[in-house]
């Protein structure tokens, strides 16, 4: 069985911001209030004199042991067998408890309002109900053989995706060497979302 | 004054007749060119992505058109192209008439394009067709795999040097040839030369900085194009508007900012030492720019209320830089001064 996961490569990350445009465009966010399915933090990090630039990408994790998912009362919140966690907006009641519960700062609200301001902002509206939205891999490219929208439009090819279960898929052999690594693991989610950090700087 | 652009720009606000261009998405190029740094020897264009939405026009069609007006000797611009770019104007010609004749929108860019693609196909051993055919599906037309290239182009071993001797010079025949052509001064000296920098009429370089005296610095960024052309995008305004004082501040050192009580997110006004030019914003603090200079992005400060989503965002660096000219060159010195910072308060006063 397929599990889908991302690794993101901090190095090569040029801090371009194209993902968050192709993103918006692909699954019209609300952008106008800053809301965002995946961004990219623009940071300084570093001590003393020795201070970098850090472009550093966030989205949805889509965890193993989801978070989200296991607060949200209505069962809106539900996980494909291939690891994609999604949101039914026919049963979301939008009570905040996923946004709150995640610890990636993943879930954002799109309200009435949201998406009356949407048909002016994007044109052709694909959603007609508020929910707690979120990333989704782009599950719908998926299914018609593309890469999501933020993999496919990365120019320093950052962004990677493939199948864990998968040992010739290069994300799963990233994965599987250590290089490459989640967020905090500790908390038990269990991210499917992996970063390898800055091999230059580590040595 | 006449401004040729896409969107209600600071310039096409103080324009008599504004000419209304075609966005990239609405334009075929009128050439192929290579295909940027790639090794590779390959060729590329541009495809229109939509048919034009609005009543614009391409950017050779309205220099062939105001050639005209000007001089009523069209012709002169296909000869003026020729001389150049390379591009021969007689084929030019005949496919611009012939594509007139037609009704054919554009019809001046789009003969360009299709000699241009005549003249590649044939270099390329291939046709018009086959060209068209691969650079729609690839993007990209590859003439010559870079191993290839680098048998019969690489330096040194298979290519002299691009001088006249085909050896290392370091004397400039073509500054030597400048200079004969009227060209004075350091900038065109025919041997490399040291011209000393200089950002103060009273001061050399090593003279100390005042407390808030800073050197300038600006940079570009990947949401906005060279020429604004998209700065009222709706998308890339709202990745603006997340990033925040980093893309729109003006960057400043912790170190120096503390001296000048200032902080991030402070109005702020510099003020140019030479020229007395002045532009406000607002303080960005971080170490990632040095001690002693100030650093800005250029995308930002247009004031025409038309850009709806832009205007009044940032600080614009050319409400800065001095009209002084690079003779070579001649690009703008837009670096050869020094800054003086004071905080203002909110109602625009000094602090």
């Amino acid at each position: 069985m397929t599990r889908y996961a991302m690794v993101i490569d901090l190095n090569t990350c040029v801090g371009c911001n194209a993902c968050m445009a192709a993103c918006a465009m692909e699954n019209q966010t609300p952008v106008w209030k800053d809301r965002w399915r995946t961004y990219v933090h623009d940071k300084e990090i570093g001590t003393a004199e020795e201070v970098h630039r850090r472009f550093f990408p966030r989205l949805c994790n889509h965890c193993d042991n989801p978070p989200c998912l296991t607060v949200c009362p209505t069962g809106a919140t539900y996980q494909l067998d291939n690891g994609i966690v999604l949101v039914d907006d026919e049963l979301c009641m939008g009570c905040r408890a996923c946004a709150m519960a995640c610890p990636y700062d993943a879930r954002y609200e799109v309200t009435f309002a949201d998406i009356e301001r949407g048909r002016d902002f994007y044109g052709d509206l694909q959603r007609e109900r508020p929910s707690m939205d979120k990333c989704t891999f782009c599950a719908h490219r998926l299914e018609q053989g593309l890469e999501p929208a933020c993999v496919q439009t990365c120019v320093g090819s950052a962004r990677m995706f493939g199948d864990l279960h998968d040992p010739e898929d290069p994300v799963a052999r990233l994965v599987a060497s250590g290089v490459a690594r989640p967020l905090l693991s500790h908390l038990g989610t269990r991210p499917n979302v992996y970063y390898i950090g800055d091999l230059k700087r580590r040595g | 004054m006449i401004a040729i652009d896409v969107l209600p720009s600071d310039t096409a606000a103080w324009a008599d007749v504004i000419l209304p261009n075609s966005t990239y998405l609405e334009r075929d190029e009128p050439t192929l060119y290579g295909n940027g740094v790639n090794h590779d020897l390959a060729l590329t264009t541009r495809y229109a992505a939509i048919d034009p939405l609005f009543d614009t026009e391409e950017i050779p069609d309205i220099l062939l058109e105001m050639t005209r007006i000007l001089s009523g000797e069209p012709d002169r611009l296909l000869e003026w192209v020729e001389a150049m770019t390379g591009m021969p104007a007689a084929p030019v010609r005949a496919a611009w008439e012939r594509l007139r004749a037609e009704g054919a929108p554009s019809p001046f860019t789009h003969a360009c394009r299709e000699v241009s693609f005549r003249l590649s196909a044939e270099r390329a051993g291939t046709t018009s067709a086959e060209l068209d055919r691969v650079l729609r599906e690839r993007g990209i037309f590859t003439e010559q795999p870079r191993e290839q290239v680098l048998e019969h182009a690489a330096m040194p071993r298979r290519l002299p040097l691009p001088t006249g001797s085909g050896r290392v010079e370091y004397y400039s025949s073509l500054f030597d040839s400048l200079r004969g052509m009227g060209a004075e001064g350091p900038h065109f000296s025919v041997l490399a030369t040291h011209i000393p920098a200089r950002c103060r009429d009273n001061a050399d370089m090593a003279a100390p900085l005042g407390a808030d005296e800073f050197y300038f610095t600006y940079g570009k960024t990947p949401t906005v194009s060279y020429a604004s052309t998209n700065s009222n995008n709706p998308v890339l305004a709202a990745v603006n508007r997340f990033k925040g004082g980093t893309y729109t501040g003006i960057w400043i050192h912790p170190d120096r900012a503390a001296r000048l009580d200032i902080v991030t997110g402070d109005p702020i006004r510099l003020t140019n030492t030479r020229s007395g030019q002045t532009a406000t914003g607002h303080a960005y603090i971080t170490r990632l720019v040095h001690r002693d200079a100030l650093f800005i992005y250029s995308s930002f400060g247009a004031e025409n209320p038309a850009l709806t989503r832009s205007h009044g965002l940032g600080t614009a660096t050319n409400k800065l830089v001095p009209y002084r000219v690079e003779p070579v060159v001649g690009g703008f010195r837009s670096q050869e001064f020094t800054l003086r910072v004071q905080k203002l308060d909110n109602s625009g006063g000094a602090a």
